[in-house]
Formats: structure tokens, C-alpha cells, sequence
């Protein structure tokens, strides 16, 4: 995807077709309303011009409200739709997305578009696209009307004196914009300051006192509150001038028809006032569009970056070869910043200890062997086949990993565990749990495996959540056990334990600790060179 | 007519003075309960805190001081929009054109009706449910997020995106019954807000008038669809602003920490800890418990895990209040002594090793302003080799331990307080940590209190105190 498509067409090529076609479809709807809008202020403006009757004028009007009426409620049902459109294509990309992607930053672009970014992209078809489309439609027709009630003279002059008063809007706005500019940076850091007060409470109590981190956190409100009043003093001129802006097009129509003499016929010039006044009502909302699109733009970039996020190729389903057995090749791998070149290879039913300095590469490789992504250079071989072309289900079924941090899920030990293999039954996991260690956590509680972990684990100790995660893998069963600092939490003795029962298991175990490598007495060391940066 | 446009200039440059005098005015409002949310969360008890998770309390320094900020600050214009300029407009009316020209007000009443009740009614429930929903889908694609490694890999990705899709459809599904129930008043509301309607009925009620009445008619016929209008950008904000209000009323009323005005132990100090217990809603988190721990030795604190030693340690800083007893730092009980000064008499090195965002250097400086030679003393006493302008939040679990660790050789405070320090650490680091802490002690008459699993270390110490498990059930006591 080039820049240029992006900024060709800004917000649709984010959405599904689906979405597209409603949008489209809505679209076309608001731009009807807009003509017989405009065409009911004429039809009005020439009746009270020709001191007409009033029906014409009441059905007209009518019309125009039934049409708004029709359109606005297509627009709320298409806005539901439109959300749920995005959500499904959301979930479609998060299940091809390649595992690597998922650094912190991007879970919380997701998080941001499932929960923030989407619920406000539902008011588009109803409240944004009404904006976007009336407000610059309806001045320019009824200056086509003005044409037709009071000729061409006076059509002039309202274009003219609508162009000025728009001008005049988006300058004091982008004024303001300008002023509060400074203000958007200022935010961030006292919003980071907030933020960081929370977070690190404890820490802050302890090393700072009460008022030594609220002096802390306040360095960064004091320029935030200083920008604030520097915005707020920029705003009274901004208003100042937006205010007589949208009084400028019914003040210059009266005196244009009180310099050529239009104020004798008063049907006549109450006419054409009621048609500028109307074509001049939009006008603050057209000069703050600016703000509105790039707000939705920015919004809708967001959803995109996470429905085009990078995926993986893999075969289709039934197309994969199948590996002839277990043992791993590493065909001088290397990924460009965080990997020098390995060559390597761990035979099936082996003990191999990953070992390097910090930042040498040990969880990159371990990623690479699980495909969270694939090498820069070089490949990856399962039983001789390189991992690009096995099936995910195929990969999936003969590699246990245990992360660095572990995961626990909300739910029960059990829930937990039973995510390495959900068919298993109740004693099976009961020993999965003892052989990793968890026999303790399980007698303090009657409810035994089923007890709550809290949120995210939250009940558990550290050291718990990692014994839980190593449970989670045992009971895959599955022919390789990948563990990333698995134990870095245990204390001696229950590291021992733990480490004998996962070596023990029947399966090639590849890992990196910090501790030392013997009581998972490997048979092959690969040292990983390389500089922290 | 110049008359006209005087009014207008003015109309216009009252407007701007009015809405800069009312953000000036709020924003004053606003500095100030910001800093008292932020001061008493920051006083809150440590078991009182465990009541307000992260989300809560971002909540309420962040979203709620906002939400009533907002309040206040639009409440002005608002009333000027929903009531002065409607009722000064309608008496010109009145006044103009005659009671007839009432009827041009029925669109603007018809949407405010719906607006003000008939929508509020139909989607009383609706609220909630959506925000139960929502929050089942950030969970839900949180979780998936979080857990996508360990998910996919174990085969269970569709089992919990099937959690996200069931969410999404049930928000889906909600939205469009709402929007069902409400997309026809609301549309109806929407047409008739369009001044076409009202001037419609204007013309049809003054057609045959002559043309000022006329005039009147139709240019006040909008009275009411202005203050319709902004009904229709919902009045949600109030609500929000007292829901705001409530909670920050709330935190409020939380007892903060006490302390006094007597200035901490400089020198040498004894901690005494004399009949202490702690009870949190009835249940003991600290069974009673009395020691010394005198200045010049290293005292180290076992017992089960849920026995209260990170409870202890926290009561001695001063963080946790005391259901019973007393503990004295130097002879000063530790709720007398000046808040600010407080750290400076004790200081707690937590669990975990959180860092701030910031380089190593920055966050020394939290515990002692010195220069880099010192600092880089304190790192090389704990082992830890990293420069001084390293980012603190790059380096992993161990190194960020150590920064804490560090701390314990920067701070002044006679009594250093240490919970769990060496979980982070290997044998080797272990070890040598602790014969620097033990010089700390000996040396220098620091009265260090560690609270720590690992037997061979526990054995080191020169005072030993056991926390006997508190009588109570397992859950709850997280931290």
C-alpha cells in the first residue's frame, strides 16, 4: 500500500466493500435531501415574493421532511450495520496477523480500534455524512434559488458575501487551531503524567512522599494549564470574529437592498433574506469540516493499519508436506536487527540451552522457531521442512511454548491450563498442575483447579503464573517444548522440581535462562553472539 | 440600520468575553481538584488502594475531573441557548405577531419532546447494556491480543476470537434493536428540526399579513429549534459530570494515611514494632506481632505467603495503617511523623521493580539528587552495568530490580525496608547483593528490615522474625 492510494482516497479503502456500498448508497440519500431542502426554502422565498398561497409551501415542506426523516433513520440502521461490518473485518485480520506484529504498541492500536475507534465510526452515516454533504450543498443551491427569486444581482452579491463570511470562519479557526496547537502537545504529557502517577503509585509513595510526586506530576500539568489560558485568550478574538462572520451575509444582504432601494417591495426582501439567512446556517459547521474529516481520517487510518497488518504466507489447508520427524535446522538465520546468522541443529529428543549476552537475540530466535515471524535470511527446517510451507494446525500441533512473561487468562487454574489441550479431562490437568509445580497452590484451595485466578491472574504470585503457563504446556504433550525464561520467577528448589518434571517429558526442549543452564542438563549450548545496543 | 449592526458588533464581542470569562473561571476549578484527587490518592491507605484498580483510578484523575470540567464549563451557554434566547424570542413573537404565530413553534416543541423525553425512555436500558457490551469486547480483543502467542500456538486462537466475534455480534445485534427502536423518533426529530417545517407553517399562519408581522412569524418561528437542536447533541455531559462528581465525592471521603508534625530520625534508627495488627473489613492481614529491629543489624522477616510480611513492611513506611499497636521509628511513632519527611525516614523498596519512564539516572534521582559518581556507585554495588543515561523501561526484570535495589544505597533514610529483593536475581547477584547490604547495615548503622523467600540468605541475618499466617481465607489479599 502506497502513500499515494492513502492520501487518493483518505477513509473509504480502510472499510470492507460491504461498508463502502452503504456508505455510498447513504451518501447519495443526503445529497436528495439537500435538493429538496433547498428547493423547498425557493419555493417558499417565491411564494412570499409573490404573495402566493400558502398549500404549495406547506407540501413542499413537507416533503422535505419526509425525505430527512427516511434518510436520517437509513442513516442510524446503516450505522449499526456499518460498526458491525468493521467488527467482522477486524476479526478476520486478527486471525491471519502474524504473531510478531503483536508488540505492545500495536495491542493497544486494536484495543484502541475495537473499543474507541469503531463505536465512532458508527456515526458516520448518520451525523458526519449529513454534515459533510448539506453543508456545502444547500448554500450553493440556494444561491441558485436567490438567482431565481431575485435575479442575478443579488445571487451575486450572496455568493459573494457567503464566500467572505466562510473565509473569515476558517481563518479565526485556523487561528484558534494554531493557538491550541501547543495546547494538543501539552496535553499529552500532563495526560503521560496522570498516567504515570497512577501506575507507578506505589513507587512514587515510597521514593517521593505524597507531595514530592504530586510535585512531581504538577511539573507537567503547570505548562499544560499555562497552554490552556494561552488557547482560552486566542479563542475570545476567534469567536469574536466567527461571530460577526455569521451575522456578515444577512447584514450585507440588508444593506445591499438598502443601497439599491430592494426595501420597497418588503415581500420581495423578506424573501431573499430568509434565503440568505438560510444558505449562511451551515456555514460554522462547514468551516469546523476540517476538523471533523481529520478527526475521521486519523480514526479510520487507525482501523486500517490494523486490518492490513502483516500476515504470514502459509499453504492451504490439506497442501502442507508433512515433516518426516522432529529435528529443527537453522539454515543461517538471521533477522536484520536483532539476530547475527545462526547455523544449527537440534535433533529430536535433545536438550539445547539458547545463551547469549542480553540483546543478543535469545526470545528473537526462539519467535523465529515458532514462526512469529519469518527470518530475514535464511530458514527454519521441522523435520525437513521449512516452516513456511507447513500448515498453521500442522506447526501448531508439535511445538509447547512457554513466553518469557507468562500469560494467565481470567478464569479458573483449570481454564488456564486446559488451553494446551482442550479435550483433556479433570485428572489430567490436576497433574499437569502438580507436575508443574502447583500442588501448593491447589491445596490452599478447596475449589482446587477450578479456584479463580483473578483478572489476568492478578490472584497469583509471580512465580504461580509461570508454573501455570509451564502446566499449560506439559499438557499438550507435544513433540517440542520451546521455554523463553521460563522459570526466572522460581525459587531454587521449586525451579529444580519444575525443570525435572518438563526435561523429563518426552520431547526435544529448546530454552533460555539466566540462571545457570545445568539442572536442565542440555547437551548442546548455541551461544548467540552480539552487542547490546 | 446602523443601529442593527452596532448590536450585532456588540452581540458578537459579549459573546467572546462571556465564553473566555467562563473557561478562565473553570480551568482555575479545574487545577484545583485535579491536584486534591491526585494528593488523596496519594494518601490512601494501602489496603484502601487495593479497592481502586489502575482503570478506577485513571478514571478519576483523568475522565471524571474532565467530565465535570466539561459541565461547568459549557453550563453558561447552555443555559443561554435552552433559555434565555427561547423565551426572549417567543415574547418578541408574541409581542409582534400575535398568539396565532404560536403555531410555527410546534416542529422545535415536537423534537424537543422527543428529544427530552420519548428517546431518553426508549433507550433507558440501552446504556447499560452497551456499555457491559463494550466492555466485553475490549476484553475480549484485549485478552486476544495479550494472549496471541500462547493462543495460537496452543490451536485456541478461534476458541477466543469466537469470544471477540460472539461479543462484536451481540453489539451488533443490541445496536441495531436500539437504533430500530429509536432511528424513527429520532429521524422524525431530525426533520423537523430543519427550518423549512417551521417556516412552512409561519408562511401558512401569516400569508395574508402584512410584511413586519410576516417577517416576525417566519425569522422567530426558530425560537425553539435552536434550543431543540442542542438537546440533540444530548445532554449526556450532565449526566456524566454528576456521575463524575459522585465518584470523586467518594474518593474524597476515603480517611487518608495520618501523619503528624514530628520530623524523621536522622542518625540511627530503632524500628519497633509493639503489638501490631492489621485488619482490613474484619479479617486479620497481620496477626498481632511485637519486635525489634535494631539499628546496625540486618533484620529479615519470613512466613507463609498471605501472612502480612509485604503488610509489615508497608505499616513501618508508613503507607498502612494500624488496626492495633504502634510502631516507632526511632522512638517517633511512624503516623506523627511529617508526611514529607517520611520517606526520609524510611524507605520502601517494593516488589516487582517498576521503573518510570525515563532514563536510570532520572529515576536515582527520585531517591537522592547526587551526582553521576555516587549513582554509579549504587548501580556497581548492586551489579549493575548499564550506563547512567540508559531508558530505564528497556532493561529487563532483573536489571530493573536492581535499580530499586539501588535505591537502598542512595537513600538517607536510617531505615531501609526491602520486600522480595533478590527474586530477580541469580544465585551469584543474590549473594553479593547481600554482603553489600550487610556492610550497609554493619558499616554505616542502617537499620534494614527484608522480607525474602530464599532460606540461604534468610539465614545470613543477625535478627530474625517469623509472621505467622493470619487466620483468615486466601482470597482478596493480592498485594
Amino acid at each position: 500500500m502506497t502513500a499515494r492510494t492513502r492520501s487518493d482516497v483518505p477513509m473509504l479503502s480502510a472499510f470492507p466493500a460491504t461498508a463502502r456500498r452503504l456508505l455510498l448508497s447513504i451518501s447519495l440519500g443526503w445529497v436528495l435531501v439537500g435538493a429538496v431542502e433547498a428547493a423547498a426554502y425557493t419555493g417558499l422565498a417565491l411564494a412570499i415574493a409573490n404573495r402566493g398561497r400558502p398549500e404549495g409551501v406547506l407540501v413542499l415542506a413537507a416533503v422535505s421532511v419526509i425525505v430527512t426523516v427516511l434518510c436520517s433513520r437509513a442513516g442510524y440502521l446503516a450505522g449499526a450495520r456499518f460498526a458491525g461490518d468493521l467488527y467482522r473485518a477486524l476479526g478476520i485480520a486478527l486471525a491471519r496477523t502474524k504473531l510478531a506484529w503483536f508488540t505492545p504498541a500495536h495491542r493497544s492500536l486494536v484495543t484502541q480500534a475495537a473499543g474507541v475507534g469503531i463505536p465512532s465510526l458508527m456515526g458516520v452515516p448518520a451525523h458526519q455524512l449529513q454534515t459533510l454533504i448539506l453543508a456545502p450543498l444547500v448554500p450553493v443551491l440556494l444561491v441558485a434559488g436567490t438567482a431565481v427569486v431575485g435575479g442575478p444581482a443579488p445571487a451575486s452579491v450572496a455568493a459573494a458575501l457567503l464566500v467572505v463570511a466562510l473565509s473569515a470562519q476558517v481563518l479565526a479557526q485556523r487561528r484558534l487551531a494554531r493557538a491550541d496547537a501547543a495546547r494538543h502537545v501539552a496535553d499529552r504529557h500532563a495526560t503521560a503524567a496522570t498516567l504515570e502517577l497512577v501506575d507507578h503509585l506505589e513507587l512514587l509513595q515510597t521514593v517521593a512522599g505524597p507531595a514530592g510526586a504530586l510535585a512531581r506530576t504538577e511539573d507537567h500539568w503547570l505548562p499544560q494549564e499555562a497552554a490552556m489560558r494561552r488557547t482560552n485568550r486566542a479563542a475570545a478574538p476567534a469567536t469574536f470574529a466567527s461571530a460577526l462572520a455569521t451575522a456578515l451575509p444577512l447584514g450585507g444582504i440588508l444593506l445591499f437592498l438598502t443601497a439599491t432601494g430592494g426595501l420597497a417591495d418588503p415581500f420581495a426582501a423578506l424573501a431573499l433574506i430568509v434565503l440568505v439567512g438560510r444558505a449562511s446556517a451551515p456555514l460554522d459547521d462547514l468551516a469546523l469540516a476540517g476538523i471533523a474529516v481529520s478527526e475521521l481520517r486519523a480514526t479510520s487510518a487507525a482501523y486500517r493499519d490494523v486490518v492490513t497488518a502483516p500476515a504470514l504466507s502459509v499453504p492451504a489447508v490439506g497442501s502442507g508436506v508433512l515433516p518426516r520427524d522432529n529435528r529443527i535446522e537453522l539454515r543461517s538465520v538471521a533477522a536484520s536487527t536483532a539476530l547475527e546468522p545462526v547455523t544449527a541443529t537440534i535433533r529430536e529428543g535433545s536438550r539445547t540451552h539458547i545463551a547469549g549476552p542480553s540483546g543478543s537475540g535469545k526470545s528473537t530466535l526462539l519467535g523465529l522457531l515458532l514462526r512469529f515471524d519469518d527470518p530475514d535470511i535464511g530458514e527454519i527446517a521441522l523435520g525437513g521442512v521449512p516452516l513456511g510451507a507447513l500448515t498453521e494446525g500442522e506447526l501448531v500441533s508439535r511445538v509447547a511454548y512457554v513466553p518469557q512473561d507468562p500469560v494467565v487468562f481470567t478464569g479458573t487454574i483449570a481454564s488456564n491450563i486446559r488451553i494446551g489441550r482442550p479435550e483433556v479431562g479433570e485428572e489430567q490437568i490436576v497433574a499437569a498442575a502438580q507436575k508443574a509445580g502447583l500442588g501448593s497452590v491447589l491445596d490452599r484451595d478447596p475449589a482446587g483447579i477450578h479456584q479463580e485466578v483473578g483478572r489476568h491472574g492478578a490472584a497469583l504470585s509471580g512465580g504461580e503464573r509461570q508454573r501455570l503457563a509451564i502446566a499449560r504446556a506439559l499438557i499438550k504433550d507435544a513433540p517440542v517444548i520451546v521455554l523463553d525464561e521460563a522459570t526466572s520467577a522460581l525459587d531454587e528448589t521449586t525451579e529444580r522440581a519444575v525443570v525435572a518434571a518438563v526435561t523429563s517429558a518426552d520431547a526435544t526442549i529448546v530454552f533460555v535462562t539466566h540462571r545457570s543452564p545445568e539442572i536442565w542438563e542440555p547437551d548442546q549450548s548455541i551461544e548467540l553472539r552480539g552487542e547490546r545496543v | 440600520m446602523l443601529v442593527a449592526c452596532g448590536v450585532w458588533v456588540v452581540t458578537a464581542a459579549l459573546a467572546a468575553v462571556a465564553s473566555w470569562l467562563a473557561h478562565a473561571a473553570e480551568a482555575r476549578f479545574e487545577a484545583r481538584v485535579r491536584r486534591r484527587v491526585a494528593g488523596h490518592i496519594l494518601r490512601l491507605p494501602a489496603h484502601r488502594l487495593t479497592l481502586y484498580p489502575g482503570d478506577r483510578l485513571r478514571r478519576l484523575v483523568a475522565d471524571d475531573v474532565t467530565a465535570l470540567h466539561h459541565m461547568i464549563a459549557h453550563l453558561p451557554s447552555e443555559l443561554a441557548t435552552l433559555v434565555v434566547v427561547p423565551v426572549v424570542a417567543v415574547m418578541l413573537l408574541l409581542s409582534v405577531a400575535g398568539p396565532l404565530a404560536l403555531l410555527a413553534l410546534i416542529p422545535g416543541l415536537l423534537a424537543g419532546i422527543v428529544y427530552l423525553t420519548v428517546i431518553p425512555r426508549l433507550s433507558a436500558t440501552h446504556g447499560a447494556q452497551r456499555a457491559q457490551v463494550m466492555t466485553e469486547i475490549t476484553t475480549a480483543v484485549d485478552d486476544y491480543a495479550r494472549g496471541i502467542e500462547v493462543l495460537r500456538l496452543s490451536g485456541a486462537a478461534s476458541g477466543a476470537l469466537s469470544d471477540y466475534t460472539a461479543a462484536t455480534d451481540r453489539f451488533s445485534h443490541g445496536m441495531v434493536l436500539w437504533v430500530r427502536r429509536i432511528a424513527t423518533p429520532a429521524a422524525m426529530a431530525v426533520g423537523l428540526l430543519q427550518a423549512v417545517a417551521s417556516f412552512a407553517i409561519a408562511y401558512a399562519v401569516g400569508s395574508e399579513w402584512d410584511a413586519p408581522r410576516l417577517a416576525a412569524v417566519i425569522l422567530f418561528s426558530l425560537a425553539l429549534v435552536a434550543p431543540a437542536l442542542r438537546l440533540g447533541h444530548g445532554l449526556d455531559y450532565v449526566a456524566a459530570g454528576r456521575a463524575a462528581a459522585g465518584r470523586i465525592e467518594e474518593l474524597l471521603s476515603e480517611t487518608p494515611v495520618a501523619s503528624g508534625a514530628r520530623i524523621a530520625p536522622t542518625g540511627r534508627a530503632e524500628v519497633e514494632a509493639d503489638r501490631v495488627s492489621v485488619f482490613v473489613e474484619g479479617r486479620a492481614v497481620l496477626d498481632p506481632i511485637s519486635f525489634r529491629a535494631p539499628p546496625g543489624a540486618v533484620t529479615v522477616v519470613t512466613g507463609q505467603s498471605g501472612a502480612g510480611k509485604s503488610t509489615l513492611l508497608r505499616a513501618i513506611s508508613g503507607l498502612q495503617p494500624l488496626t492495633g499497636g504502634v510502631i516507632r521509628l526511632g522512638g517517633a511513632p511512624v503516623d506523627e511523623i511529617r508526611e514529607d519527611t517520611r520517606p526520609h525516614a524510611a524507605l520502601l523498596v517494593p516488589q516487582g521493580g517498576d521503573v518510570l519512564t525515563g532514563t536510570v539516572k532520572e529515576n536515582l534521582q527520585l531517591t537522592s539528587s547526587t551526582d553521576d559518581d555516587h549513582l554509579r556507585v549504587a548501580l556497581e554495588q548492586v551489579g549493575l552495568a548499564v550506563p547512567l543515561d540508559a531508558e530505564a523501561t528497556a532493561l529487563s526484570g532483573g536489571e530493573r530490580q536492581r535499580i530499586g535495589l539501588a535505591r537502598a544505597f542512595l537513600s538517607p533514610a536510617p531505615v531501609i525496608l526491602l520486600d522480595e529483593p533478590t527474586s530477580a536475581l541469580d544465585r551469584r547477584s543474590a549473594d553479593r547483593f547481600w554482603s553489600r547490604l550487610q556492610s550497609r547495615a554493619h558499616d554505616e548503622g542502617k537499620t534494614v528490615i527484608v522480607v525474602t523467600h530464599d532460606p540461604e540468605l534468610a539465614v545470613r541475618a543477625d535478627v530474625h522474625v517469623a509472621v505467622a499466617r493470619a487466620e483468615r481465607a486466601q482470597e482478596g489479599i493480592t498485594r
